[in-house]
């Protein structure tokens, strides 16, 4: 096929090159093999990755920027241990490549293939067969005479001999003998390097991946698992001619090859599963009817005319555009999780529909919070819709497999993710293939974690020889963003009215039940494909059992979408920052802005969620909001065309959407220059994208009057959106679910928090703190009891005190205790109370080591714990469950009683947290001594003031947009303190900040809008005589 | 009354790893028992504990609590030399010496007998510690009256202490941190928990309940601290090495009546040898000569032996092989001896043809005749010609299994070490002036390029053919920018 673009015609196509998706085999990307083949001038490639089209989509990307003729095709593994290249000719070749593929995968453990010669010939039609390489049976052992005979009648003119050469002498009598049979089978001969690298500078890359395959052997021991020579690199025309200068013909088959694929992935018609219909309507006609039906429950029966407006408009483009399949798809889901009492909720910018908010998959009205439906759909973008459905955590594997269900495992699979090389990864891997020692490798792993940069100093300083680390460096840059190997994604689906592997073959998952296709979410958006994404969130688990409980316990019914609205009791709390538990509220970041915000209503949570984020943080977007909000600074717009987009928010863009439609108004962006811009800001983390916009984005503005530091602001924004950016209508679904738990919080806070340590592990502080921030507000946690402790927690009622109840610690956080376990203590506390420890151990016949545990946690019996310990270790001797139930073992020994600090240091070894009291309680006559004050009085305190503060550190966080510092939580029995450390400060006491879990520090107090932080000077261990137990840290996430 | 003292080498293997790098003194620093992330923590330094890593952890927990932490192994060879060199110095200050084999770094001494040499026995401590520092190595030290006594003092002691009665001993014995015994770290654990952090608190607990509930090794330390169970010191006797020597009057020349008097010197030998229940593995010969110079080599029989005759036509052909440019003044022998294995194996092995035995021996003649052994090609599954094979000592022969092979019509051999060719500029006038011909035909090249990660190589090879005909297999080596002829094909 000529070269498009008016480029002189190549005189060859190279026909079997894997990229780095033939993992850990190939050494580029499929981007780097087609630039090079352009920049050769070469016209075709065939990118033919090892039993996948994992690298095709994004191949397919690039061919079309570079004007490259790409052919999809694949190195087929057969069961007998060879290989066949299969080249997809059209559209239903390539359909079976996939589901020959599929086929071989499905049956074969992860990260294998094999498929039997019987499927290939059944697979013939529309493939081109290459028959050679090392691989082969033509070339390997006997005559194969009865394969080639079937091969030649499947494929007929369409079989090739593949003769490969790398210059290595074996392949003279390889090349000989595949040339003969070749010649008996009149097959004809076609040439090809095997290539595996685009250029030869990535051999070594090549050699240690083939290392890291075979179990991470040492590469000076690697012997003939690796390459012999350099040779599998892109050729250049000239040194393919020249390799093969005595077989011209074979040379001009490769462009014969090309030429007879034309398939491309553009052609690929791909069609959204209708759903099964009642009484004969169209899937058009069904969506209005849900859709009618929805509003006149959403609004009260009659539809306010705005909205009626909407939802006519936003059918008419839904039906042009044919996604009316995609909408009941959603619809049934969320009618699947209604009807099974699973809590779900849309997020992300299905919120901009005014359908799907009356179809009940999203809970924000887009017409009352004027959101833009385009947003969400556009007929000129001709992007399918994505809407991402949050579902509680623990029931989302039951809708997964619902969804297996209803479309069946055929039109149903799973989106894959591509678990890449990272820093770590790579410098554990490459090192042990260089033969480093393991144990310096791992520390330098973790230090690359806490350092941005890896170099000769960093390596020195783990213990390695910096001098020889040349070639270490250099392979860790380059392996890292190489794939390692396939995952899932954790909600992502693709489903079609055909079957998925007549698209993409379909694989098994580590986890069972579940089969994964080899593309990603980033190659669905590339071909416009649509996706359901089913996404676990802890939250809505917490809410659906916080609910019940207040059923249960309390007997008023509420559903999430029932709770009350402004609740002015509810906002007070959040101004608190008195948040720990509330959805997206509650880290330390947001607790710091919540008093300065000042939240009154639902719009303000919307805004509380969106500001703490990298954007707005990195546009240095917060404070001018802060101060326009609290009248400190007169609301203005850097020009008048843009009063329209920032009015919501005083002036100030926080939002993704703003930031988009300042690009349309004030950098004059096209449609199609905002959508790239959009997804650039999607592809996170990916260097370089941003940054093209750069230029383009500030000058325009600058152009059109709009003050240069405010362009490079939102500028700074955007690059700060690419970590991490969050469209309002995102914020709008989740500032939903964030008042629900607040609510829950502040109005059931026994029933809140029982629902927490249920849901964990989830949110952002340990259960110790939830423990501790539960008791403090008054509700009485009590111990795990094996009189009357269940697996989940629990709410007992306090008699002393009606209406109120307590948190009943469950068996789920003793140490070891398995839920078999305790259903063995349920079960035979049911037929009949314990009468000693004996009785306990005979009727349950629980091991020795959970024993120990129950006795250290005092679930036992609270008193005389050691003594307890003692008797339950003399049982075990004893026999255990075969002992005579009321048999005691062992004399009698008694042992000094637990002091209270004790007793908590033993909760918290065997559950982690403690109802008896806070680990500092107990030492505060020891830190007043010490004049450490604690933290409701450092939080009295006057702004400016010089403070020595001791607490247990709850929280450590380096946020990326903080040049370098960092912010820690420490906790004692009566709150938290926050604490600032300056990059100096920082890097003197790094040890002590990393490694201390109860901290002293001194330095001065900052105090503004009820926001206290201590601003560090110095850290330190306090010395006293006993030292608290360590609540668990949420360190550097 | 008997004297017993007690030297406790604290964490040995660490102070090893520590004497072997200086350069993690400051840092916190472990013994792993292997090099793996899996690799269990078995001993840290005060700096790693302040930080709260701990024997028993895993390495890679340990990371997690401190990334500066260093690591290495300390082989059981490497500590038990340290142990017989400790033992040695040891036996310098004192009459008994009995090395622990349970902890490495613990010794006993007999301490009775010393007053008249020592009549301050917290001095003669001294010594002894002074001593162990002379080794690069710290120590604390205890003197007592029992076995125990004298052990757990050390052990809770930080330097030296010299107990003047039994009494005192006892009571002192009682206020040691249970956390420097020799407890599993499970029982230590269980202890603490219990509110036991001292030998007395131990010593409180009933016997009884112990065995049951903290495993027979803790119930050996409660019935060693209460004195109901009292082993005896057995100092080790130093190893005296089995050999003889003889000097002679009159430098001798001829082997002949040299091979008589190494009998005389072997028959003895072998009998201490029997009498320690040993076999001869090695027979290590030096022979002092006129001129001031010496001979000396090792013979290694078949396999280990007490065979004289066998021995003697070793030393024959030894004898026969070694140079004698002047007479022979002194001859020295000693010998290795091994424990006998286990040999009844071979009363059920399946008889052959084939006599390995005679085999072997001949292969030990051959060791004997010419020094530096025997060897053996065997494959490797390199690139490069010469890292396809590597030759291998070869210590006993195996049984033969041979195989049908097809015969190659031709047959590469190649050169020990490749010939450059002259700088000429071109193959062939290279080869030419090489004398072998004009080439005729050629093929390749075939590129081996490799090794990046050490000295690296890359070579394109060649089978080219001149006019004298054969085929010759050269390179162009291109790191050494030089032709090479490399074999030919026969």
């Amino acid at each position: 096929m000529p070269a498009r673009g008016g480029r002189a015609p190549s005189t060859y196509a190279p026909l079997c090159c894997r990229s780095h998706y033939s993992f850990l085999e190939g050494a580029s990307r499929p981007g780097e093999l087609l630039e090079r083949a352009a920049a050769f001038g070469i016209g075709s490639l065939c990118l033919a990755d090892r039993d996948g089209v994992y690298g095709a989509v994004r191949a397919h990307v690039k061919a079309r920027e570079t004007g490259l003729h790409l052919v999809i095709g694949a190195q087929v593994s057969i069961v007998d241990g060879s290989s066949i290249l299969l080249l997809a000719g059209d559209g239903e070749g390539y359909a079976h490549l996939c589901r020959l593929i599929s086929a071989g995968r499905l049956r074969s453990p992860k990260g294998e293939s094999a498929v039997e010669w019987n499927e290939v010939f059944a697979h013939a039609a529309g493939l081109i067969a290459l028959w050679g390489g090392e691989e082969s049976l033509l070339v390997q052992g006997p005559d194969p005479a009865f394969v080639a005979r079937d091969l030649k009648e499947a494929f007929g003119d369409r079989l090739y001999a593949l003769v490969t050469r790398h210059r290595r002498a074996e392949e003279v009598w390889r090349e000989r003998r595949l040339r003969e049979r070749a010649q008996r089978y009149r097959i004809p001969t076609v040439a090809a390097t095997e290539v595996l690298y685009h250029h030869a500078s990535r051999r070594r890359l090549q050699d240690v991946l083939t290392c890291i395959r075979h179990g991470g052997v040492r590469i000076a021991e690697a012997g003939r698992r690796i390459r012999p020579n350099a040779e599998h690199d892109l050729k250049s025309p000239a040194a393919f001619q020249a390799l093969f200068r005595d077989d011209p013909d074979s040379v001009a088959r490769t462009l014969e090859v090309a030429a007879r694929c034309r398939f491309s992935l553009d052609t690929i018609r791909y069609r959204y599963p209708s759903e099964h219909l009642p009484d004969g309507k169209t899937s058009g006609e069904r969506l209005r009817e849900l859709t009618l039906r929805g509003a006149r429950q959403r609004y009260g029966g009659s539809v306010p005319e705005r909205v009626r407006i909407q939802l006519e408009r936003e059918l008419e483009i839904i039906g042009k555009l044919a996604y009316e399949g995609y909408f009941l798809t959603m619809w049934d889901l969320v009618r699947f999780c209604g009807e099974n009492g699973i809590l779900c909720q849309g997020r992300g910018s299905a919120a901009n529909s005014a359908v799907c908010y009356c179809l009940g998959i999203t809970a924000v009205d887009p017409v009352r919070m004027e959101l833009l439906f385009e947003r969400f759909i556009s007929r000129e973008r001709d992007e399918p819709p994505d809407i991402d459905l949050d579902i509680e955590h623990r029931h989302r594997e039951e809708v997964i497999q619902y969804l297996y269900r209803r479309h069946g495992r055929t039109h149903a699979a799973m989106v894959a993710n591509f678990v890449r090389y990272r820093a770590r990864s790579a410098v554990r891997d490459v090192g042990k293939v260089l033969g480093f020692a393991e144990t310096a490798l791992h520390r330098l792993a973790r230090l690359v974690g806490q350092s941005d940069r890896l170099d000769r100093q960093l390596v020195a300083s783990a213990g390695l020889d910096p001098a020889g680390s040349g070639d270490f460096l250099r392979l860790v840059a380059e392996i890292q963003g190489c794939p390692r190997h396939l995952s899932i994604h954790p909600g992502g689906f693709l489903l079609g009215q055909k079957p998925v592997q007549d698209l993409v073959p379909v694989e098994n998952g580590a986890m069972h039940g579940r089969t994964v296709i080899q593309w990603d979410k980033e190659d669905l958006e590339s071909l416009k494909l649509f996706k359901v994404d089913l996404l676990g969130l802890g939250m809505l688990t917490v809410i659906e059992r916080s609910l019940r409980l207040i059923r249960d316990h309390w007997g008023e019914s509420f559903t999430l979408a029932g709770i009350p609205a402004d609740d002015p009791d509810t906002f007070a709390m959040i101004r608190r920052a008195d948040t720990v538990g509330v959805f997206q509220v509650e880290s330390r970041a947001q607790m710091s802005m919540l008093p300065r915000l000042g939240p009154r209503g639902y719009y303000d949570l919307v805004i509380a969620i969106s500001i703490v984020r990298p954007g707005p943080i990195a546009g240095g977007m917060v404070h001018p909001y802060l101060r326009r909000r609290n009248g400190e600074e007169a609301v203005a717009y850097p020009h008048p065309s843009l009063e329209p987009i920032l009015e919501k928010t005083l002036g100030v863009p926080l939002f993704q959407e703003q930031v988009m439609r300042l690009a349309v108004v004030a950098a004059d962006y096209t449609p199609g220059e905002a959508d790239q811009l959009r997804r650039d800001m999607a592809a996170w983390r990916r260097v370089g994208r941003i940054e093209r916009h750069r230029d383009r984005f500030v000058s325009r503005m600058r152009a059109k009057g709009i003050d240069a530091e405010f362009a490079d602001r939102v500028f700074e924004q955007i690059r700060g959106f690419k970590d991490y950016g969050f469209p309002e209508s995102h914020a709008a679904s989740f500032a939903h679910i964030a008042y629900a738990s607040a609510w829950l919080r502040c109005h059931y806070h026994a029933a809140f928090a029982c629902a927490l340590l249920n849901a964990q592990p989830m949110g952002f502080y340990a259960p110790a703190t939830i423990v501790d921030d539960a008791r403090r507000r008054g509700v009485r946690v009590r111990p795990v009891d094996v009189r009357r402790s269940g697996w989940d927690c629990t709410l007992e009622r306090e008699e002393d005190a009606p209406g109120a109840h307590a948190v009943r610690i469950g068996f789920r956080y003793v140490k070891g205790l398995g839920e078999a376990d305790s259903k063995r203590i349920e079960e035979a506390r049911r037929a009949g109370s314990f009468r000693s420890v004996a009785d306990f151990a005979s009727r349950t016949g629980l091991r020795q080591d959970v024993l120990d545990r129950l006795a250290e946690a005092g679930a036992l019996g609270p008193s005389r714990r050691r003594e307890t310990l003692w008797e339950v270790q003399g049982l075990a001797a004893a026999g255990g469950k075969d002992a005579l139930p009321l048999e005691s073992s062992g004399s009698a020994v008694s042992f000094s009683p637990l002091s209270d600090l004790e007793s908590i240091h033993w909760d918290y070894r065997s559950t982690g947290h403690s109802p008896r009291g806070h680990p500092l309680a107990h030492l505060r006559d020891e830190l007043d001594a010490r004049r450490l004050p604690a933290a409701a009085a450092v939080r009295e305190m006057p702004d400016g003031r010089r403070v020595e503060y001791a607490g247990i550190v709850i929280c450590r966080q380096r946020p990326e947009t903080a040049a370098g510092v960092v912010f820690m939580t420490l906790e004692d029995e009566t709150g938290f303190v926050n604490v600032i450390l300056w990059r100096d400060v920082y890097e003197k006491f790094r040890v002590a900040v990393n490694t201390l879990s109860f901290m002293g520090v001194g330095g001065r107090l900052q105090s503004e809008s009820g926001v206290v932080h201590i601003v560090a000077d110095s850290i330190w261990r306090p010395e006293l005589d006993l030292e608290p137990a360590a609540i668990g840290s949420r360190d550097f996430r | 009354m008997e004297r017993t003292a007690c030297v406790d080498v604290p964490a040995l293997p660490l102070q090893l790893l520590l004497r072997e790098r200086p350069e993690w003194e400051g840092h916190p620093a472990a013994v792993v028992d292997r090099e793996r992330i899996q690799g269990r923590i078995l001993w840290v330094n005060g700096r790693a504990r302040a930080l709260g890593v701990l024997p028993g952890m895993r390495y890679g927990a340990a990371l997690a609590l401190s990334s500066d932490l260093r690591a290495d192994v300390v082989s059981g060879p490497s500590i038990e030399e340290a142990v017989v060199s400790l033992a040695s110095r040891l036996r310098r200050l004192a009459p008994g010496v009995e090395a622990s084999r349970d902890e490495p770094g613990v010794f006993w001494l007999v301490a009775s007998g010393l007053s008249r040499l020592y009549p301050r026995l917290g001095e003669w401590a001294q010594l002894i510690r002074d001593e162990v520092a002379g080794g690069g190595l710290r120590c604390s030290m205890a003197v007592g009256f029992s076995r125990f006594g004298s052990y757990a003092s050390a052990k809770g002691c930080e330097r030296v202490v010299v107990f003047r009665t039994p009494e005192e001993e006892e009571a002192g014995i009682r206020g040691v941190p249970l956390d420097r015994l020799d407890l599993t770290p499970r029982v230590r654990q269980l202890l603490a928990r219990l509110g036991i952090h001292t030998l007395g608190g131990f010593l409180d607990l009933p016997p009884s309940g112990i065995r049951s509930r903290l495993g027979r090794r803790a119930y050996r330390l409660h019935r060693l601290a209460s004195g109901d169970l009292s082993p005896p010191l057995r100092p080790d006797p130093p190893a005296e090495p089995v050999a003889a020597g003889i000097s002679l009057d009159h430098a001798e020349s001829d082997r002949g009546r040299l091979l008589l008097l190494m009998e005389e010197l072997l028959a003895p030998l072998l009998e201490v040898l029997r009498g320690r229940h040993e076999v001869m593995a090695s027979l290590h010969l030096t022979l002092h000569l006129d001129d001031r110079s010496r001979r000396s080599s090792t013979l290694r029989p078949a396999e280990p032996t007490l065979d004289g005759t066998q021995l003697l036509e070793l030393l024959r052909l030894r004898m026969e092989a070694t140079a004698l440019p002047a007479g022979v003044t002194d001859i020295r022998m000693e010998l290795g001896g091994v424990r006998p294995g286990d040999r009844q194996e071979e009363l059920f092995r399946k008889a052959s043809a084939r006599d390995l035995g005679a085999a072997n021996r001949a292969l030990a003649q051959l060791r004997a005749r010419f020094e530096g052994g025997v060897l053996r090609a065997c494959l490797r599954p390199g690139h490069l010609p010469e890292a396809r094979f590597t030759w291998e000592t070869m210590e006993a022969v195996p049984l033969p299994r041979p195989r049908r092979i097809q015969l190659r019509p031709l047959v590469r051999r190649f050169f020990p070490r490749p010939v450059r060719l002259p700088r000429t500029g071109a193959t062939g006038a290279a080869l030419r002036a090489e004398g072998t011909g004009a080439v005729h035909e050629s093929a390749g090249p075939y590129i081996l390029s490799g090794g990046w990660w050490g000295s690296g190589a890359h070579r394109e090879y060649h089978f080219v053919r001149t006019g004298e005909g054969p085929w010759l297999w050269i390179y162009y080596d291109r790191k050494r920018e030089g032709w090479f002829l490399h074999g030919k094909v026969e």
